[in-house]
This record gives C-alpha cells, sequence and structure tokens, in this order.
C-alpha cells in the first residue's frame, strides 16, 4: 500500500518533503491494548443491548397490534362460535319437528342394524321388542322358546273361547305325546285382549277435532311374561299347521337322541293385517311370507328350532335381490343338502353360539332354516337331509 | 494488515454471523480509525472516546451496511469524519492547546532506527502534528486521511466527495505547506 501510496505522489516531492512524508509514513499513534480489550467489551455489551431493544421492540409492536386487532379477532372467535352452535341447535330442531327427516334417519339407522346384525337376531329383537345388540337376551330366549306349558296354562285359564277347539287338537296328543295340553289352544289371549282393550278405547274417545289421527293406547305391560317379553304363540299340531299353509310340511324322519316334537307355530299374515292407511299405491310391495316353524326339545331341555317358508320373489325392503341371508361376512360356510345349496352359520355371541343352517329347496321355492345353540353342524346337516 | 487479507478472513467468515464480521473490521479497523482521529484531536482522551463513539455508532449501523454501496473502508471513515467533524465544530473557539503529554503513544514502524532514533522520530513526529494546527481544516483532513488512515487517493475523494486527482493536488501542496511551516519553526 506504502509503494502505491508513494507511486501516487511520491516522485514529485523535493527531498525534505519525501522525508516528511517518510516521518509521518512510518510514525503512528497506536491506542493501548487495554483500551483496544475495553472497546470492545462495551462494544459487545452494546451489542447485547441492542440485541434486547429489538426483541423487546418485537415484543410491544406485536402487543400493540393485539391492542389494535384484538377485539376483532374475540369477535371473530365469537362469530365462529355462536355460528357453530346455532348450526347445531337449527340441526337439532329439524331432526325434533321434522317427521319425514326423522323417518330418514330411522330408515337408515335399521338398515344398518340389520345389514350388520345376524338374521337370529333381528327377528328376535323385533319379536321380543329387545335391542338387537343385546346377545344374552337373544340366547335366553332360545333356550326358553319351546318350554310352552307354563305359558299355556296361563292361556288356556284367561282364553274360554279357545277351550272350545282342545277336542280337535287331542289326535294331534296323541302323534306328539309330549305335546302339553295347554298347547292346543289356537289364539293368544294376548292378541285378544288388545284387540278388545283398543276397541273399548275408539267406543270411549271421541273423534279428534280435524280429522287427527288419535295416540296410541298405552301399551299394556301385562301382557309380557316372567322375562319381559311378549308370550310365545300358540303351538299347534303338524295337521292344523298343514291346514293353514299352502305348501307341504315336511318332518325330519332322524332326530338326535332324546328330542322330540313340541308343536308347530304358525307366524300371523302380517301384510293382510296392516291398516289400509299405511299400505299406499307407491309404496314397494310387502313380500308375502308363509312360514311353519318345528320346535323340537331334548330331554335335557336343549331345543332346537325347524322354519320353512315360502317367500314371494320380491327382494325384502332394504336388501339387494340376491341377498338370502344377511350375517356378518366370516361366519358363512357354504353347504349342499341333498344337492340343494345351503349355507351353515356359525356366530358366537355373549353367552353361547348362534348356529343355523339355510337353505332352499330349488324346485318348491321353500326356505328351510335350522337353528339350535346345542347341535352341531354335522348333526342339524343329518337332520336336514333326513327331511321328508 | 493488508485490504487483501481482510477480504480473505471475511470471505472465510461468510458463514459466521453479522456480529463475527464486525469483529473483524473492529480489528481490522481500530488502529487506523484510532490514528485518523488522533491527527484530528492529538489528544489521547479524546481519541479514545471519540474512537469508540465512531465503533458504537458503525455497530448500530451494521445492518444498514450493503458492500454494493461501496467499501467499508469508505463508509467507516465518513461515520468517522462526522464524529470529528462534530467535536471539532463544538471545539472552533477554543485554541488548540495541545502538549506533547496529552498525545497518544507513538509508534514508528522503521527496523533500521536504532532506539535513540526512533525516539528522536517520535519526538520529531508529535512536533508535526503540532504544526498541523497552522493547517485548515480541509488540509488537516485531507493528512490524516492520507497518512493516520492510510487510505488512497481515490478512498479520500469519495469520503470528502473530490477527485482523486484534487485530492492528490490537495496532498502535494499541503505536504509543500507543512514543510515549509515545519522550517519556519525550526
Amino acid at each position: 500500500m506504502k509503494q502505491q501510496n508513494n507511486h501516487e505522489f511520491y516522485n514529485d516531492l523535493s527531498p525534505q518533503e519525501q522525508e516528511l512524508v517518510e516521518l509521518l509514513r512510518n510514525a503512528h499513534f497506536v491506542p493501548s491494548s487495554q483500551y483496544q480489550q475495553d472497546l470492545w467489551h462495551n462494544l459487545q455489551q452494546l451489542q447485547l443491548e441492542e440485541q434486547r431493544e429489538r426483541s423487546l421492540n418485537k415484543m410491544s409492536s406485536s402487543q400493540s397490534l393485539f391492542k389494535l386487532f384484538g377485539p376483532f379477532l374475540k369477535i371473530g372467535a365469537t362469530a365462529a362460535v355462536s355460528s357453530v352452535f346455532t348450526a347445531i341447535l337449527l340441526v337439532g330442531a329439524i331432526f325434533v319437528f321434522s317427521p319425514s327427516a326423522r323417518a330418514q334417519v330411522s330408515n337408515i339407522i335399521i338398515r344398518f342394524v340389520e345389514v350388520d346384525s345376524p338374521p337370529a337376531v333381528f327377528e328376535t329383537a323385533q319379536t321380543q321388542n329387545q335391542p338387537a345388540s343385546d346377545d344374552s337376551a337373544l340366547v335366553a330366549v332360545m333356550t326358553e322358546e319351546p318350554n310352552i306349558a307354563s305359558t299355556m296354562e296361563t292361556e288356556q285359564a284367561v282364553s274360554p273361547k279357545n277351550s272350545a277347539a282342545a277336542p280337535d287338537s287331542a289326535p294331534q296328543q296323541a302323534e306328539t305325546p309330549v305335546l302339553s295340553e295347554a298347547a292346543e289352544e289356537s289364539v293368544a289371549p294376548s292378541a285378544l285382549n288388545s284387540a278388545q282393550a283398543s276397541e273399548s278405547k275408539s267406543e270411549e274417545e271421541p273423534a279428534l277435532p280435524g280429522g287427527g289421527v288419535p295416540p296410541p293406547p298405552e301399551f299394556d305391560r301385562s301382557q309380557l311374561n316372567q322375562n319381559g317379553f311378549v308370550p310365545n304363540p300358540t303351538l299347534l299340531s303338524i295337521e292344523e299347521a298343514q291346514s293353514q299353509t299352502d305348501f307341504a310340511i315336511r318332518v325330519p324322519t332322524w332326530l338326535p337322541e332324546g328330542y322330540t316334537l313340541q308343536g308347530v307355530t304358525v307366524p300371523p299374515d302380517f301384510a293382510a293385517n296392516l291398516p289400509q292407511s299405511s299400505q299406499s299405491a307407491d309404496a314397494p310391495a310387502l313380500p308375502t311370507m308363509e312360514a311353519v316353524t318345528l320346535h323340537y326339545r331334548s330331554q335335557t331341555n336343549e331345543t332346537f328350532m325347524l322354519s320353512q317358508s315360502l317367500i314371494s320373489r320380491s327382494p325384502l325392503p332394504g336388501f339387494p335381490a340376491e341377498t338370502q341371508l344377511p350375517v356378518p361376512k366370516g361366519s358363512v360356510q357354504e353347504v349342499s343338502i341333498n344337492g340343494q345349496a345351503g349355507q351353515y352359520v356359525e356366530i358366537a355371541l355373549g353367552q353361547g353360539t348362534l348356529r343355523q343352517l339355510h337353505w332352499q329347496d330349488t324346485a318348491t321355492g321353500l326356505n328351510y332354516d335350522l337353528m339350535g345353540p346345542s347341535l352341531d353342524q354335522a348333526t342339524m346337516m343329518r337332520i336336514a337331509e333326513s327331511l321328508q | 494488515m493488508t485490504i487483501i487479507s481482510l477480504r480473505s478472513k471475511l470471505s472465510y467468515s461468510k458463514s459466521r454471523t453479522a456480529s463475527a464480521n464486525f469483529e473483524i473490521y473492529y480489528r481490522h479497523y481500530l488502529p487506523k480509525i484510532f490514528n485518523y482521529v488522533s491527527y484530528r484531536v492529538r489528544d489521547q482522551s479524546i481519541a479514545e472516546d471519540l474512537t469508540a463513539t465512531i465503533f458504537e455508532k458503525a455497530l448500530k449501523n451494521f445492518g444498514h451496511y450493503s458492500e454494493k454501496k461501496g467499501a467499508f473502508s469508505t463508509w467507516l471513515f465518513t461515520i468517522a469524519r462526522n464524529v470529528v467533524a462534530n467535536y471539532l465544530r463544538g471545539q472552533s473557539r477554543s485554541p488548540d492547546m495541545t502538549t506533547f503529554e496529552a498525545m497518544p503513544q507513538v509508534m514508528v514502524d522503521d527496523d533500521t532506527l536504532s532506539p535513540e532514533q526512533t525516539v528522536i522520530k517520535a519526538e520529531q513526529f508529535r512536533q508535526v502534528q503540532r504544526y498541523l494546527r497552522y493547517l485548515d481544516q480541509r488540509e488537516q483532513e485531507v493528512i490524516a486521511l492520507k497518512f493516520g488512515s492510510d487510505l488512497r487517493n481515490q478512498e479520500i475523494a469519495q469520503i470528502m466527495g473530490l477527485t482523486p486527482s484534487h485530492v492528490g493536488v490537495l496532498i502535494h501542496r499541503t505536504i509543500g505547506k507543512l514543510r515549509k511551516i515545519f522550517e519556519e519553526m525550526d
């Protein structure tokens, strides 16, 4: 640098001036080393203070921003919360005050339950007015259902109308000696009581102004049996059941040791009994069904049921046409009974196992269902193959 | 320390923080700034105070400095020139009563000189410093920037707002004037 500076003007100077320049170049005022250290220390302190001030300024600026926009933020948050709350209230109000919306939601829930639940659970829950998921109740009902004697005694006592039919069922009693005398009653007293109660109520209560539908009568819990369920239907003999059905009832010729026929039940024709107001032209046609169920009981009080049903070809509402047995996946085993395709279902429930064998006679269109918690698959297959 | 070595240090510390870079600048420019300020005020305590003020200002504004605007030396000596000018403006009515004892320590960089010759040179340097007060402010300024700060004429021109050739002429004329003063006083 000094050489460069020399080049700038040094050669033009006189010797005295050059000597002066050399003096100014070679001599310097120098700061003391202590001063250098102290100054650098002070500068570092200053740097720290600067950083602290910058962070405080940032904080203060953010605080001032919050002061400026804080009320707007609060108002926005309150509006958002209140709008969500209002939306929830609105949806709830629509659900409560709109019967159509409520019906749609109920249909969706029912279909979901129907698809996801085994058929026995669904049927039993509907019949016994119990939740479909109550597995223990299902097992209890299946075990208790053929225990007809006590129920029949009660029905006989309150139903003098049905006692007239007792002599007609005497031959059936001879054929099935285990069948109780009380099983010969043909009409359930609960149904009679219910009909009488509804008639008397309709006479007493005047028609509502404007043609409104009167509220349904309060449910008479005295109709329930000791377990809180609707009483079992009346047991018939094979001949009696045959007289109420159009198809030929088939009876197994082989039974496991100790099992005897308790009786036959015929379900009422639900479609025929529906009120006219609920049958509109636009509604899907309800399936017509004729069915009988044969109830068997062993000496050790174990039971199984054999259902035979003739179902119309139209699919059930809510189920696809190809669905025969809506049960959970993985529990169905394809089987063959006398050349007819069938399905064996085994579902573990809370206190037991539901075993059901389902097949269809393609010639007659009859559906067969054999259900028994105490029977294994081989026994059920043998019973099914012995049908005549 | 030359400019080239300073650049190499700064390029080495590119990944370092701004404070680390400032430390490199500080180590490099402190002797030059102190020497420049001492040329202008010729008093150790005042030179120390003003040097501290200059570096404080530089540190506070270091974030605003950009190499695109010019060399760091130009930026730093512009600050130093303003600080000194502000000080001298306040002292314009006071007579310059600087004594040798009040001057900062002097170091002579000449290995060919004996210790006695070094002491004599230092005394001559102090004497020249005393004669600088007979120059006007612009002449003192250009001498301080040229020999105190060891800047090139181009850098001095940028700092003082002159052309490099004008700076060269000014320095040449001032040296001649200083020589005359030195001869008259001796």
